[in-house]
């Protein structure tokens, strides 16, 4: 599925970059609809506070490697397992994709209910699945030289039509 | 209206034991490994100065296994500097406040510091009896 690549400017500071994807045809972004998902239930607010904290924080300090210890084969998910807490199930997930130290995509997900994200049954899945897409796409799409940035670039330079291919 | 304005000013609502609870955890993993870098360890390496296998000293430098104080401590002697710091205690037992006089006094090129005792503050001798 194609998606536009949107900039988070309310999470971006001048050393690290929030981006999202929107699918075409969808209303919102996967990160506000991961967001406003979230904040149905009060039951996730502990977490999810930590994980937008965790956002900032990274924000702050680069995304470092360090910072990434939940690693879902080349994406990533937020909480980190340094600042996991006790939760009577697996927890809420958000499925990232790291570009380097500067730029991070913040993709979706959802209260973990399998051990294994890429279990049959698991309810997270198509996010683990679409964030390794992103990061397999946009890998490919530096090689192809669609999309330009080496280890210091802060900012993806996009053309205001540029789709990116993604397992929606 | 922006898809993202409700993440204006977003992080004034999240409690400030959250705030400290994440910002410590990544201070001191951060600064863990940076201390393990800039002493040139490797992983292998500190887990025989601590006796522990190699995929046990990964769990903490991942932050999968939360630090107890005596975890610390080991990863502190084995490294040979510390890695939590507490702030020095305040001096016990006598209670100072100071009161700035200048303005009810009218005192105007000169700040008149008056130092009070509490009444119910114990002197240093009371306490080290």
């Amino acid at each position: 599925m194609e998606a536009k690549i949107i900039k988070i400017d309310p999470l971006c500071t001048p050393i690290t970059s929030f981006y999202t994807i929107k699918f075409e045809g969808k209303s919102v972004s996967e990160y506000t609809d991961f967001r406003k998902k979230m904040e149905l239930s009060a039951e996730n607010n502990e977490e999810l506070d930590i994980i937008k904290e965790t956002i900032y924080e990274i924000g702050e300090r680069g995304a470092k490697p360090v910072f990434f210890t939940r690693e879902e084969n080349d994406a990533f998910a937020l909480p980190p397992k340094y600042v996991y807490i006790n939760s009577k199930d697996f927890g809420i997930r958000l499925y990232c994709a790291v570009v380097n130290e500067h730029i991070v995509f913040l993709l979706n997900g959802d209260r973990k209910k399998t051990r294994k994200a890429t279990d049959e049954k698991s309810n997270v899945s198509k996010y683990f699945y679409m964030a390794n897409s992103l990061h397999k796409t946009l890998m490919k799409e530096k090689v192809d030289g669609t999309l330009l940035w080496d280890d210091s670039t802060l900012e993806l330079s996009l053309e205001e039509d540029y789709l990116i291919n993604v397992m929606g | 209206m922006g898809e993202f304005d409700f993440l204006e000013n977003e992080r004034e609502k999240i409690p400030e034991d959250i705030k400290i609870y994440v910002k410590k955890s990544m201070d001191i993993l951060e600064y863990l490994h940076e201390v393990i870098e800039s002493k040139n360890i490797t992983q292998r390496q500190l887990a025989d100065k601590l006796g522990k296998s190699e995929a046990e000293v990964s769990r903490w430098l991942n932050g999968v296994q939360n630090f107890t104080i005596r975890t610390l401590s080991k990863l502190e002697a084995a490294l040979g500097t510390p890695i939590i710091v507490v702030p020095n205690k305040k001096p016990k037992g006598l209670l100072v406040s100071y009161i700035f006089e200048s303005e009810t006094k009218q005192q105007s090129n000169s700040n008149n510091f008056e130092f009070k005792i509490p009444s119910g503050a114990k002197q240093k001798d009371e306490l080290a009896a």
